[in-house]
């Protein structure tokens, strides 16, 4: 399985968007919450264009939203 | 011997177990998502339409009196056969499955929609399909070069069809598990 080193805090960007659920962040960017809650849980890096889709769902900007923490791997 | 209505029966029983299985997942028991039920109802839809086409194929195998030449043309019909078989069925299940979930939950979500997340489950999980499906190819191949018996060797590919198409509903059950 490839590493994720995509992060993001959409958790609590939900908590703080009128405790916005899971369901209702997949109906406004038109995926499905299986997908969500794998990017919550770091399970699965989102394409370009969805990260930019969630990112205008909380008026935010990209780096906002999603940081990149490459892992340093033994040699 | 079971008539059409136990049949039915032990199916509505499975499906419904799958509907609402339950699981542990970090901490919290939660029902499992309709994406992650697809890949379990698909691979029980296999399995049923499998079981089901093979014993009508055996019936029918053992009332002929076939030469070689007939042997090689029954098999082959029956693979050929057997492909619209799953689609039909796969086709039918979605349908059932939509309509039952809106029915029991008003939610109209299709079983069969795919976002990018699932299109890429799809894609790996097709690809399993295929390296299960070279493996047993190679291996009807051998039989035949090694001079098997049709009726061995046409099984082979038979059933390398069924190992395949579970290995494509386990993997697409996995992913959407542990995530790509």
């Amino acid at each position: 399985m490839s590493k994720n080193f995509i992060s993001s805090n959409i958790r609590v960007l939900r908590f703080h968007n009128n405790e916005m659920t899971q369901q209702q962040l997949a109906e406004a960017v038109d995926i499905t919450r299986q997908t969500i809650v794998a990017i919550e849980k770091g399970k699965y890096s989102p394409s370009l264009e969805l990260a930019f889709k969630i990112a205008r769902v909380f008026d935010k900007k990209l780096e906002e939203v999603f940081t990149y923490e490459p892992i340093e791997e033994k040699k | 011997m079971y008539n059409i209505f136990d049949i039915m029966y032990i199916i509505i029983y499975f499906v419904s177990i799958i509907l609402y299985i339950k699981q542990k997942d970090y901490g919290t028991m939660e029902k499992l998502s309709i994406e992650e039920k697809r890949p379990l109802l698909s691979l029980l839809s296999t399995l049923i339409s499998f079981v089901a086409y093979y014993w009508y194929v055996s019936r029918l195998y053992a009332e002929k009196t076939l030469d070689m030449q007939g042997e090689i043309e029954f098999w082959s019909a029956v693979i050929l056969i057997l492909i619209p078989v799953f689609v039909v069925s796969k086709i039918v299940l979605m349908i059932l499955l939509t309509t039952i979930n809106t029915i029991i939950t008003g939610d109209e979500t299709r079983f069969d929609k795919l976002d990018e997340f699932g299109k890429i489950i799809d894609i790996k999980a097709t690809r399993n399909f295929y390296h299960v499906f070279i493996v047993g190819f190679l291996i009807f191949l051998s039989s035949l070069v090694f001079s098997f018996n049709v009726f061995i060797s046409f099984n082979i590919i038979l059933f390398t069809i069924l190992v395949s198409a579970i290995i494509a509903d386990l993997s697409e059950f996995y992913y959407m598990r542990s995530g790509v």
